[in-house]
C-alpha cells in the first residue's frame, strides 16, 4: 500500500521517573511564571502575562505538526498523554509549551519596553533562548522521554539534538514578543482576546517556515547525509533571517518611540 | 477508514488510485500556459524599466512548491503515484 514517507519511530519506553520528575520541575516553574504575571497584573493593571501564558499552553496544539514534520517521537508505552492527535503528546509538553511560548514571549515583551533594545543586546537575547531551550531539551533527551529520528544519522545533532530546533523554536516566541511591541494597537476592543492565539500562530508559522527545507530533507527516501544537512543548514539560513528582520523591525519601532517621547521629555525640561 | 498504527495516526491512503492520464495531461499544459503568459508580463515588465518584482515573485512561488508535501500529509492530500509525473519526491 502507497503511504507518506515517514520513517519508521524506534522502539522506546516512556521512563516513569524522570516523566514524573519533568512533569513536577515543570510545573513548579510554570507555578512561579503565574506568580510573576499576577503580580504584574497587580502592578500594571493588566493580565497580559496570564493571557500568553494559557497561550503557551494553546500552542502545545502545535506539537503533533512538529513531530510529524520533524521527526520527533514520543514513547507511547508508558506515556501520561494530554492528548492524541496525529500522535500523542506527553504531559510534560504543556508545561514546557506554557513556559517557552508564553512566558519568554511575556518576558522578553517586558524587556522590549524599557526601549533599551539595541541589535547586540538582541544576539545576546537569542543565545540566552537558545541556552534555555538546550537546557529544557538536553536533560530530556538523555533521559530518553522522547527522541528526533529519520531515515538515518539525523543531521547538526550534538547529544541527540539537532541545532536546527533552536531556531525552529525560538524564532515562534520571539516574533511573538516582536508583533505585540510593534503593533499593539491591534489587540484592542474585540481583537484583544485574540492575544491568546498569538503564541499558536507565531510558533506554527515560524516552525513551518523555518522547518520547511529539513522536514522536506528528513523524508526524503534514502537521503544521502548531503541532502539532509543541506536542509538543516538552509533551515539555519532561514531562521538567522527571520530573526535579523525581527530584530530591524523592533529596533525601527525602539527608535520610533524614543523620537515620539523627546518632545515631552523637552517640555518637562523646559518647566 | 483503517489507520496505520504507528508512531503517527494517519489514515491510509486510497488504495487503487491511478493518475488519469489525460486529466493531468490538460491539466499541466492549462496551468503552462498562464504561467508562460506571467512569464511574458514580468518580462515586460523588466524591458520596460518597471519591476522585477513580478519575476521574483513567480520564482518565489515555485520555491513555495516545496510547501506542498508538507500540506498534504498535514491535511490528509493524496498525489495517485501510478501514473504520476511528480516534480519532486519528499513527503508523497
Amino acid at each position: 500500500m502507497a503511504q507518506f514517507n515517514v520513517p519508521t519511530p524506534p522502539s522506546m519506553v516512556f521512563p516513569r521517573v524522570p516523566q514524573t520528575i519533568a512533569e513536577i520541575v515543570l510545573w513548579i516553574v510554570v507555578v512561579a511564571f503565574v506568580a510573576f504575571a499576577v503580580h504584574q497584573w497587580r502592578r500594571t493593571g493588566s493580565p497580559l502575562g496570564l493571557v500568553l501564558l494559557a497561550g503557551g499552553g494553546i500552542a502545545l496544539f502545535n506539537e503533533p505538526l512538529d513531530d510529524i514534520l520533524g521527526l520527533v517521537y514520543h514513547p507511547r508505552p508508558g506515556q501520561d498523554v494530554v492528548f492524541e492527535t496525529m500522535g500523542p503528546i506527553p504531559h510534560w509538553g504543556l508545561p514546557t509549551y506554557i513556559l517557552f511560548f508564553g512566558g519568554i514571549a511575556y518576558v522578553l515583551l517586558l524587556e522590549l519596553r524599557r526601549l533599551t533594545f539595541t541589535p547586540r543586546a538582541f544576539w545576546t537575547g537569542i543565545a540566552i533562548t537558545f541556552v534555555a531551550d538546550l537546557i529544557i531539551e538536553l536533560p530530556l533527551l538523555h533521559f530518553r522521554l522522547y527522541t528526533y529520528f529519520g531515515n538515518g544519522q539525523v543531521p547538526m545533532s550534538i547529544g541527540g539534538f539537532p541545532l536546527y530546533w533552536l531556531f525552529i523554536n525560538t524564532t515562534g516566541p520571539i516574533l511573538c514578543a516582536a508583533i505585540l511591541f510593534a503593533v499593539p494597537g491591534y489587540f484592542t476592543g474585540w481583537r484583544a482576546p485574540l492575544v491568546l492565539f498569538l503564541p499558536l500562530v507565531t510558533d506554527a508559522g515560524c516552525s513551518a517556515a523555518v522547518g520547511l527545507p529539513v522536514y522536506n530533507a528528513l523524508h526524503v527516501p534514502g537521503a544521502s547525509a548531503w541532502v539532509t544537512w543541506a536542509g538543516a543548514v538552509l533551515s539555519c539560513a532561514i531562521g538567522l533571517a527571520i530573526l535579523d528582520a525581527t530584530a530591524r523591525w523592533i529596533y525601527a519601532h525602539t527608535l520610533k518611540m524614543h523620537k515620539a517621547a523627546e518632545p515631552a521629555d523637552q517640555l518637562q525640561a523646559q518647566s | 477508514m483503517s489507520w496505520v498504527r504507528g508512531h503517527f495516526d494517519l489514515p491510509a491512503t486510497p488504495d487503487g488510485t491511478e493518475m488519469p492520464q489525460t486529466a493531468q495531461l490538460v491539466a499541466t499544459v492549462a496551468v503552462a500556459v498562464l504561467v508562460a503568459g506571467f512569464a511574458v508580463y514580468a518580462i515586460r515588465e523588466i524591458a520596460q524599466g518597471r519591476s522585477v518584482t513580478l519575476v521574483l515573485l513567480l520564482i518565489g512561488g515555485a520555491i513555495s512548491h516545496f510547501n506542498e508535501p508538507i500540506d498534504d500529509v498535514l491535511g490528509l492530500v493524496w498525489h495517485p503515484v501510478v501514473g504520476q509525473c511528480p516534480s519532486f519526491r519528499a513527503r508523497a
